[in-house]
């Protein structure tokens, strides 16, 4: 039943938009994602811990495809994710400029909907279907609403993702054929696949999460995206589609092809960390603040990465604990991206300055944002980060010091960019409002999520406790 | 009132404070803001009093438990806080001080028009601090540890619109976060050892361990605290952090928050006691902070500088008597300069009032008939940091030096060379702003009750905060050393055994040499006002103290500019020139694959599951070629 209402309720949301074309489509699409969002909470309230399914029905079982959804704790949370950052995406839309505002929010409900049937899916080729699917709504939320070179960019972000999905649909298959056509994904962590198979098939599985998520070399395609997309476009993949990539190594990379990632574990940790790094240092010369943001997402990826690939119980749990404090940061960001750009006419650092002196208000929030962005312990990030931290060191202490280095490099761009917008003297002629009423609803919720959930963590942390522990037992009793 | 709800009650005044005040900073006049900021940091001054009066050392300390925290996976850190004697002791100086320096910013900042917001800011200093010396673990230290620093980033750039002062503020953060990758790696490593954050349990579970990690964990402290109190080599932040309103200056960058790294290292003292190596490195490191920051001290004109540079000093006599695992000479010193530097810097603060915002002391002068209550005051406060007999700085620097002395003379001997630069600094700056006669233009003025009350009673601490641990040879019996034994463990490894007769020799000569000193300066600054021209007309070795020996230079050239270039250049070189090349290659290369196979151009989806399909067939053949 939750399982249907997730899926129906966003996909009958698009559909009705698309076809009755209202002139409220932002209200309605708003409305949509709150009675989603509203599921997605009883959901949780009724949860008791365990895994649960929802649905298992035959379809086309002699392909492996099985119509199984439900989820544990974990699945729990990205759906928790993504039941709350979608009101949010909409509602940031009421300050961005209307153009063509049905199809535009059906596309995001489509993408909504989509992306819970990739965190519900039992089944590995439901998981691929789902993933792929959320592909095509973006591709065209990229394609007409984008910016400069809109066209070009879409398609190399596209054929460069694509060419990740085909090698996990290569793994995916591959697996299928080993286990007799069974595409449960709980049989498939139960194969205990030769090592030598493991090796090589890890990168097929994994390529296309290291592309999504994505982590340092195969970032290219993230920055000028980011850059390119309308703010609610980049709200989506920086928030949610990149979390497919984190979960897709949590449910199908760790449990299936253990040895394999245990052998390239110091491969991926390495490159994860250089790019927080690189990322990090990156960030702090760019001159657009869109871009300021895409690398420092590039960063905090890195890191949420390697706290995964550090494979013990602190590095999972802080891993999928700040891929939700990261969504909120990203939504944030993203939001005061659009904020000053509406004040400023710009997201060039080197004509901004003093904005403070005109928008009091604003500065504030963004000034909370940042205290959450530079994982101040008591906000989110920082028990998210703590755990990575606990984690990695297990592993190698310097993997741990690699990974400290961005709360220093954090610290340089993040209050570089907050002082090139806000301080400083205030500038003539610049009579920019202050924070609006819309921005209070959009910024103070996410603000008070933040807070709260880094005085009390629990209620996350206990949803990927058993989980992760689980997983870990599984790993090492054979 | 139960002492768990008394101590939740501690933090908790100010927090509310800062909250409310930022809520109503827009109804709220200065005067009513700065009113209640005062009253909630009193308040909880009076309740830290109260949990003192009842606290009994022979029963030990106890654990308040408000929160479960991080809790996942075996590991289980809450929010909890500690009262025990260090605690407290840190408790009073901070509400006591901090309430002092409220009041007293209630005078100094009453004309400017975001005084709420400033009184919001300081209230939330106090409740960070507060968390920071009361936590009953690594991990609520480190809340509170990062508090303060955001706090004083906020604090130092109060006067937003000037950029340099933005700077000062990003500086001062950007090198405490380099501190606290050494706390964070402290913390890992502690809790991968003992599997737990808890003071209490490390230190028992410590006790007697000889692990070489105990060397690596007490570095990495000790590099989280260089960054905090300022030591070498993070410490040119603080000169610059003087940016901030005075009391600003006066309560973080002199009273508490620099001191912060001095109590973690007396809190995690069992710890430090498994590292000689460890302290070794402390030790020089303070005597060299201490002597470099008093030779700066020599030569600055800026008012608020010469006292920033003191502070660093004084800061590294904290070190070294940790060094030397004298911890509770330490907390003896970071009590006393508690006193007297605040007073210092509020009497700087209502000298640089009285004359509408001037720092620079080469245009002051002659001020003690219109000042006389601030003039008093910070001839007071001048006496006690140079260790004049029978005030409180000299029972704190001479316990420290006697510890020196007994690891070795020339400890001691550059120990003294610290005192009296710091004798002559001090001599030199009362004298060029209160004697002689005035230079400047301005008009001014004495400071209202509410900027004059907290110089006094600083006044009276400061001539009798040594009472707080009088040594045997006066007639005390080291009342705070025993007290703090029960919180800090390796206060009972001290062991101070000069005779009663080389102690009265070396406080002899220091106070000797001392008066020297101040005889010197009397006669080029009082007498007549010696003033520094300019620094280029400098001999060398003078010119290049007098510019603070070049270290913010040298670490421009070493570390901002190549990571300003570092920056630029990944981005045009790495990532314009290779990565994205290789993307654009990929997909370019793709296309063309696509274009041939069948047009793009007609619907995108269709392509997508083109390219399903492919992948199936690669698949197919694949499996079919593997059997």
């Amino acid at each position: 039943m939750i399982a249907a209402l997730l899926l129906l309720i966003p996909f009958l949301g698009a559909l009705t938009l698309l076809l009755l074309r209202p002139a409220q489509a932002r209200a309605i699409a708003l409305a949509t994602t709150l009675a989603s969002l509203a599921v997605v909470l009883y959901a949780w309230a009724t949860f008791t811990g365990g895994a649960v399914t929802h649905l298992d029905l035959a379809w086309a079982d002699a392909w492996g495809l099985r119509l199984k959804m439900g989820h544990d704790g974990v699945g729990l949370l990205l759906l928790i994710l993504t039941g709350v950052v979608f009101p949010f995406i909409v509602a940031a839309g009421y300050g961005q400029p209307e153009d063509r505002p049905a199809t535009f929010n059906a596309l995001l409900l489509f993408t909504q909907s989509f992306l819970y049937g990739v965190f519900l899916a039992q089944n590995a080729v439901l998981f691929y279907i789902f993933y792929e699917l959320t592909l095509i709504p973006v591709f065209l939320l990229l394609l007409y609403w984008g910016g400069e070179h809109r066209r070009s960019i879409t398609m190399r972000f596209f054929i460069y993702t694509l060419l990740g999905g085909l090698a996990l649909l290569f793994g995916i298959v591959y697996l299928l054929v080993l286990n007799g056509g069974n595409g449960d994904l709980a049989a498939l962590a139960a194969m205990d696949l030769p090592a030598g198979t493991q090796v090589w098939l890890f990168w097929a599985l994994f390529l296309a999460f290291a592309i999504k998520l994505p982590i340092f070399p195969f970032h290219g395609w993230q920055p000028e995206t980011y850059h390119m997309a309308p703010l609610q476009g980049t709200m989506v993949l920086g928030a949610v589609m990149l979390k497919m990539g984190l979960y897709g190594v949590y449910r199908l990379v760790l449990p299936v092809v253990p040895v394999g990632t245990a052998y390239w574990q110091d491969t991926v940790i390495v490159l994860s960390l250089i790019g927080a790094v690189y990322g990090g240092i990156i960030a702090f010369r760019q001159a657009d603040l869109k871009r300021l943001v895409a690398y420092s997402s590039l960063s905090h990826v890195g890191l949420l990465c390697a706290g995964l690939f550090a494979g013990n119980a602190y590095g999972i749990s802080g891993s999928l604990y700040q891929a939700f404090a990261h969504a909120i940061l990203v939504l944030c960001m993203f939001y005061i991206v659009g904020a000053v750009q509406e004040r400023t006419g710009t997201t060039d650092l080197r004509a901004m300055g003093g904005l403070k002196s005109a928008a009091p208000r604003l500065a504030a929030l963004y000034f909370l944002v940042v205290v959450n962005a530079v994982a101040l312990p008591l906000t989110q990030s920082f028990v998210g980060e703590w755990l990575m931290f606990a984690g990695l060191w297990q592993v190698k202490g310097w993997y741990a010091f690699l990974g400290l280095t961005t709360i220093v490099l954090g610290a340089i761009y993040v209050f570089h960019a907050y002082q090139r917008v806000m301080l400083g003297p205030a500038r003539d002629g610049l009579a920019a409002a202050d924070a609006s009423a819309r921005d209070h609803l959009v910024l103070v919720p996410l603000i008070a999520i933040t807070l709260l959930l880094g005085v009390w963590p629990g209620p996350v942390l206990d949803l990927v406790d058993t989980p992760v522990l689980q997983l870990l037992s599984g790993l090492t009793a054979p | 009132m139960s002492t768990d709800l008394l101590a939740a009650l501690v933090p908790a005044l100010p927090l509310a404070g800062a909250i409310a005040l930022a809520a109503l900073r827009r109804k709220l006049g200065a005067n009513a803001a700065g009113g209640l900021a005062t009253a909630l940091v009193a308040g909880a001054f009076v309740a830290s009093a109260l949990l003192f009066q009842g606290f009994d050392p022979a029963a030990g300390g106890r654990t308040v438990k408000l929160l479960d925290w991080v809790r996942v996976a075996g590991m289980d850190i809450p929010l909890a806080l500690r009262i025990d004697a260090l605690s407290l002791t840190m408790m009073l100086i901070v509400t006591g001080v901090g309430a002092l320096i409220h009041l007293y910013s209630i005078g100094y900042m009453h004309e400017d028009e975001r005084a709420p917001t400033f009184f919001a800011q300081l209230n939330l200093f106090t409740f960070a601090m507060l968390l920071l010396v009361m936590g009953s673990n690594f991990l609520v230290t480190f809340i509170g540890w990062e508090g303060v620093g955001l706090c004083s980033y906020l604090l130092i750039g109060f006067w937003y619109k000037t950029p340099e002062y933005n700077y000062a503020a990003r500086k001062a953060f950007v090198m405490n976060r380099i501190g606290d990758v050494g706390m964070v790696l402290a913390m890992v490593l502690l809790f991968q050892r003992f599997g737990t954050l808890e003071y209490d349990a490390i230190m028992d579970r410590a006790s007697g361990v000889n692990d070489p990690l105990m060397i690596a964990a007490t570095l990495f402290l000790f590099l989280g605290a260089t960054g905090k109190s300022a030591q070498i080599p993070l410490f040119t932040w603080l000169p610059d952090a003087m940016a901030g309103p005075t009391p600003v200056s006066a309560l973080i960058h002199a009273a508490t928050m620099v001191t912060a790294g001095v109590f973690l290292t007396v809190r995690s003292s069992v710890l430090f006691e498994l590292a000689p190596f460890t302290q070794d490195i402390i030790l020089w490191v303070g005597t060299a902070t201490a002597l470099l920051a008093a030779s700066i001290g020599l030569f600055q004109n800026d008012i608020k500088k010469v006292l920033a540079y003191s502070t660093v000093s004084q800061l590294g006599y904290m070190f070294v008597a940790l060094g030397l695992g004298a911890y509770s000479a330490a907390m003896f010193h970071v009590t006393t300069h508690a006193f007297f530097k605040a007073l210092l810097f509020l009497g700087a603060g209502s000298v640089i009032h009285a004359l509408g915002g001037e720092q620079d002391i080469r245009r002051m002068g002659g001020l003690k008939g219109t000042v006389r209550t601030t003039y008093i005051t910070f001839l007071i406060g001048t006496i006690a940091i140079a260790g004049l007999p029978l005030m409180s700085g000299f029972f704190s620097k001479d316990l420290i030096m006697a510890f020196a002395f007994q690891r070795s003379p020339v400890l001691f001997a550059l120990l003294l060379a610290g005192a009296l630069m710091t004798a002559f600094y001090m001599f030199r700056l009362l004298f060029l702003v209160f004697h002689g006669t005035y230079r400047g233009q301005a008009h001014p003025h004495e400071s209202p009750p509410t900027m004059t009350v907290p110089l006094v009673v600083l006044a009276v601490l400061s001539v009798a905060g040594g009472l707080l641990n009088l040594p045997h040879l006066f007639g005390g019996h080291e009342a705070m050393k025993h007290f703090l034994e029960s919180a800090a463990e390796g206060i009972r490894f001290e062991n101070l055994a000069l005779d009663t007769m080389t102690e009265i020799v070396l406080m002899t000569l220091t106070t000797v040499l001392v008066g020297v000193v101040i005889y010197i300066a009397h006669g080029r600054f009082a007498v007549k006002a010696t003033l520094e021209g300019d620094e280029a007309d400098m001999p060398f070795l003078k010119r290049l103290v007098a510019q603070r020996w070049r270290v913010d230079e040298l670490y421009r050239a070493l570390f901002e500019r190549p990571f300003g270039w570092l920056s630029t250049n990944l981005y045009a070189i790495a990532e314009n020139k290779v990565v994205a090349p290789l993307v654009r290659g990929v997909g370019d290369a793709a296309l063309r694959v696509g274009e041939t196979v069948r047009g793009i151009q007609t619907g995108n989806a269709g392509f997508h599951l083109l390219a399903m399909l492919c992948g199936l067939i690669l698949l197919l053949t694949f499996t079919l070629m593997g059997s």
